[in-house]
């Protein structure tokens, strides 16, 4: 055997070891997208994209909590804690991903998701992309 | 604008006109009639310049319409504002989509032009396809219409999100373009050297084009972790955001290639992976753009909420399949030279292909999890309508990032010490190779030893300490050795000695960072990471916004204030845009080792006793009573925008019954009359103190009820102690600076070698 088979065997195994790894790591960090009704049946974490009622944020500092009311894309609304610092813009988001779980009928949201500001260009109030309704057209 | 309309046309035009030109010049190359520049190539040159002069003239042009503020002009009224300062508004070019595609298109220009100057031989050929990119490129500007006059013309635009109105908007953007823009490089040439039937020739100049595009796009992404670190305060520099993953796999993908070529160069063999992987970080980027641009891959927006996603989706497929089906005819057509992979184990080229190969999974494995929603979009339109969206978090990269930063580190701690030290004999060289593994386990133990001392305990960041510096000890004495004898080629070393400085930031600020939520009292202190904190001062800044000023404070080995003085003044500041919300800015407090990181979260305005706000639709609880302010009813007539009557409904439950309360005011041309009303029987009395048009809040003044005692205003604020920052930003500027010293050295070597060849023949000519 030549240096040159053995490493290609083992770059491929190498290869083929990581790859595999990297499937394994999915387990467990995969997280569906699901409605709040959905959230209350599935164990684990989930995202739910769901519009963010602004006007309802409102801290408590005793929890330390961030509490407001979402409503996910098949309209049902459900309040929110989140414990992360809510990420830079996104009071000025009408839609985020949040990611938790539902406990006692709250969405505990570790973590919020939102696109990188620039994206969020010409969304207005309601979540529609003004290009709808361009005048001029 | 019609003039707008025209250039943006005529460059699109111009971009078509020039591949053409170049094609049929290229066509004239490989017919062989003559190496001279024929007129073809005369020609085809001239259109390209032109193209480039129309793209900056419908730039220059936008720009004017920008500053000129003709909110009549679609792009105008979208990204600008009437209230924009100068600078901003200048960014404010890039606010949008077509003026990103025109500065797409404006850099590879450029890039063209560098190809030109410095790859001659292939010029013809690899200007046709970099044309044919730009027109690509162009395309979904002239879609968008950015010129196009809006009826009726508004008076003034949409503004920019505040949260671009920072100085690194100007810089960010156009850096992340160039980047962009030099991923056409490896492309055009890998292409051009498929349609020569030619595996090797392209990769000459392909080298240092890659090294000068790992360095531009590394640098946009450098510096869009900075602006988020400093700014956006998305929690530190780097999120594995799907906006960054974006734009890390095309830079992952060029990594891998660097490698590559620099293993066909030194042995002339994996040929057609070469070529396979100067396709993609074209391939990928423009998959990145999709990804981002489209947005629906986050699922937050419906499928196709514009139209120009499907052409970009066109676009994209089209490239793919005329790239690849070109690759896979020549695969079959011609033969590769069969080469040398790698030299010998631990050569320099079994080193490269180790890079190549690492680089590439890594790449691939974040393809995978930033294309995992894919899956359930792809299924539910095979017909699985219960497949559920997907999406994968952070930790995912963060678990397959460990073995493979192992995998790197190893490697790399080897790689200097078995290629730079050449022993005199065998004998020497066999007891070199028994005792490299054992140096190296002994800094990394040596080093780890000093981080468990330090108070390091996860065996995940012993192991990485351990290996960085390795690397760092085995590199970095390469690069001293290097820099002795030849600077400029020390740039690999350089940029090696920056990955593992890198890993051990990221180890600090990551993996050992802490974090404090404080709730801070106006006037008070609390206390966190041997800082103390008062909260001074929420102050009004010149533009409007709110500062939070709090003292800050080391404590000196005690918890106890007595000892402390006052080391720093952090301002984070808070504001709301009217138009965008809520923005919060961090601050923070660096040192050498670490970065006291500030982000403020809310704040509270004081209190005055017997009063309460409330938002409409918010309650609260003072016991025994529950208080809400269910909002506003408006009456009587009209006046300058302004109702006669303004009621506040409010419910007051005192855990038996509910009280509906409605004080009003009457608004009358001699003042207001203000009417309280109360609960019948009780003490209990509200009336409006005050309004806030803007968040919708009313302070009410409530009689009878004991418990509101008011308070004096707090603030609540996120600390974090992030360890390490300094290394990431100095591991990355010296990877950076690494890849654009190899860059340099490599494109001076190409044009030495094309030099002495001319010197050849012309000799020869001479001699004949």
């Amino acid at each position: 055997m030549n240096a040159n088979l053995i490493f290609k065997i083992s770059v491929a195994g190498l290869a083929m070891g990581m790859i595999l790894y990297g499937i394994y790591s999915l387990v467990g960090t995969v997280q569906p997208y699901v409605t709040f009704p959905e959230a209350t049946v599935r164990r684990g974490t989930v995202r739910v994209a769901a519009f963010i009622d602004h006007k309802s944020r409102r801290y408590d500092p005793q929890t330390g909590l961030l509490k407001f009311v979402a409503k996910d894309t098949k309209g049902n609304a459900c309040t929110v804690t989140l414990s992360q610092v809510p990420p830079g813009g996104f009071e000025q988001s009408p839609m985020a991903v949040l990611i938790g779980r539902m406990n006692d009928g709250h969405f505990h949201a570790d973590r919020v998701f939102i696109k990188c500001p620039s994206k969020y260009q010409g969304i207005d109030e309601h979540g529609q992309r003004n290009a709808n309704k361009r005048s001029g057209k | 604008m019609l003039i707008g309309r025209l250039l943006l046309w005529s460059s699109l035009a111009l971009a078509l006109a020039a591949s053409i030109a170049f094609f049929r010049s290229e066509r004239e190359v490989q017919r062989q009639w003559s190496s001279e520049p024929s007129r073809q190539l005369t020609f085809a040159r001239r259109l390209f310049l032109l193209m480039g002069l129309c793209i900056a003239l419908t730039m220059i042009y936008l720009w004017y319409l920008i500053l000129t503020q003709r909110y009549e002009v679609a792009y105008v009224h979208e990204y600008t504002d009437r209230s924009l300062p100068l600078l901003y508004r200048f960014a404010a070019f890039w606010g949008g989509q077509a003026g990103t595609w025109l500065l797409w298109a404006f850099f590879t220009t450029l890039w063209g032009l560098f190809l030109t100057r410095f790859a001659k031989p292939y010029e013809t050929a690899a200007l046709t396809i970099l044309s044919g990119l730009n027109f690509l490129f162009l395309l979904p500007a002239v879609l968008e219409d950015p010129f196009r006059v809006l009826h009726p013309p508004p008076r003034d635009g949409m503004g920019l999100n505040p949260l671009l109105h920072n100085p690194w908007m100007a810089i960010h953007p156009p850096n992340m373009f160039i980047g962009y823009a030099s991923m056409s490089l490896p492309f055009a040439l890998a292409l051009a050297g498929l349609w020569r039937k030619d595996w090797t020739g392209w990769t000459r100049y392909a080298l240092p084009a890659c090294n000068l595009a790992v360095a531009a796009l590394g640098l946009g992404i450098f510096l869009g972790g900075v602006w988020s670190y400093e700014v956006l305060g998305w929690g530190g520099y780097w999120a594995w955001d799907p906006v960054e993953n974006a734009s890390f796999v095309p830079w992952l993908a060029c990594v891998a290639l660097l490698h590559f070529l620099i293993v066909h160069r030194s042995g002339k063999g994996a040929a057609r992976l070469t070529t396979f992987m100067g396709l993609l970080p074209l391939l990928t980027v423009y998959y990145a753009t999709f990804v981002t641009r489209s947005g629906f891959i986050q699922s937050v927006h419906a499928f196709g909420t514009s139209p120009i996603v499907w052409w970009l989706l066109g676009i994209m497929t089209f490239l793919t399949v005329v790239s690849m089906g070109i690759f896979a005819l020549r695969v079959r057509q011609v033969p590769a030279p069969e080469g040398q992979v790698i030299d010998r184990i631990g050569g320099y080229s079994f080193f490269a292909t180790m890079g190549a190969i690492i680089a590439g999974i890594f790449g691939l494995v974040v393809l995978i999890g930033l294309s995992l929603p894919w899956i359930s979009i792809i299924g539910k339109a095979i017909g699985f309508k219960d497949m559920p969206e997907v999406g994968v978090d952070r930790a995912f990269y963060d678990r397959v990032s460990f073995p493979i930063a192992i995998v790197m580190a190893v490697s790399l701690a080897f790689m200097p010490l078995l290629t730079l030290v050449v022993p005199k004999n065998e004998e020497d060289r066999i007891s070199w190779l028994k005792s490299v593994p054992w140096l190296i386990l002994n800094i990394g133990l040596a080093s780890a030893l000093v981080g468990f001392w330090m108070g390091v305990r996860q065996p995940v960041s012993l192991i990485l300490i351990g290996l960085s510096a390795a690397v760092i000890a085995t590199n970095g004495y390469a690069l001293i050795k290097r820099l002795k004898t030849s600077p400029w080629a020390s740039g690999a070393y350089l940029a090696h000695t920056g990955l593992a400085l890198f890993i051990l930031g990221v180890v600090g600020s990551e993996l050992h960072d802490e974090t404090a939520r404080l709730v801070i009292p106006s006037g008070q202190h609390r206390s966190a990471f041997g800082y103390l904190l008062t909260y001074a001062d929420l102050r009004p800044t010149e533009d409007g916004k709110l500062q939070v000023v709090l003292e800050g404070a080391k404590l000196n080995g005690t918890n106890s204030h007595d000892g402390a003085h006052s080391t720093f003044t952090a301002t984070p500041v808070m504001f709301f845009a009217p138009r965008f919300g809520m923005v919060r800015r961090p601050h923070i407090e660096r040192s050498l080792l670490y970065d006291i990181y500030i982000e403020p979260l809310e704040f509270a305005l004081p209190e005055e006793a017997g009063t309460l706000t409330l938002a409409r639709g918010e309650s609260a609880t003072v016991k025994p009573y529950t208080i809400t302010f269910n909002g506003f009813r408006l009456s009587g007539k009209v006046t300058m925008g302004m109702p006669e009557k303004i009621t506040a409904l409010v419910e007051i439950k005192d855990g038996k019954k509910t009280h509906l309360l409605k004080p009003y005011w009457h608004l009358k041309e001699d003042g207001i009359d203000k009417k309280s009303d109360h609960i019948p029987g009780t003490n209990i009395k509200v009336s409006i103190e005050g309004m806030n048009a803007e968040e919708r809040s009313v302070k009410f003044r409530i009689e009878g009820i004991d418990g509101l005692t008011g308070h004096s205003g707090y603030v609540v604020i996120n600390v974090l102690k992030k360890p390490g920052v300094n290394l990431v930003w100095l591991g990355s500027i010296c990877v950076l600076l690494g890849a654009l010293f190899t860059g340099v050295r490599r494109i001076r070597e190409v044009a030495k070698a094309v030099g002495e060849r001319k010197g050849k023949k012309k000799g020869t000519s001479v001699t004949a």
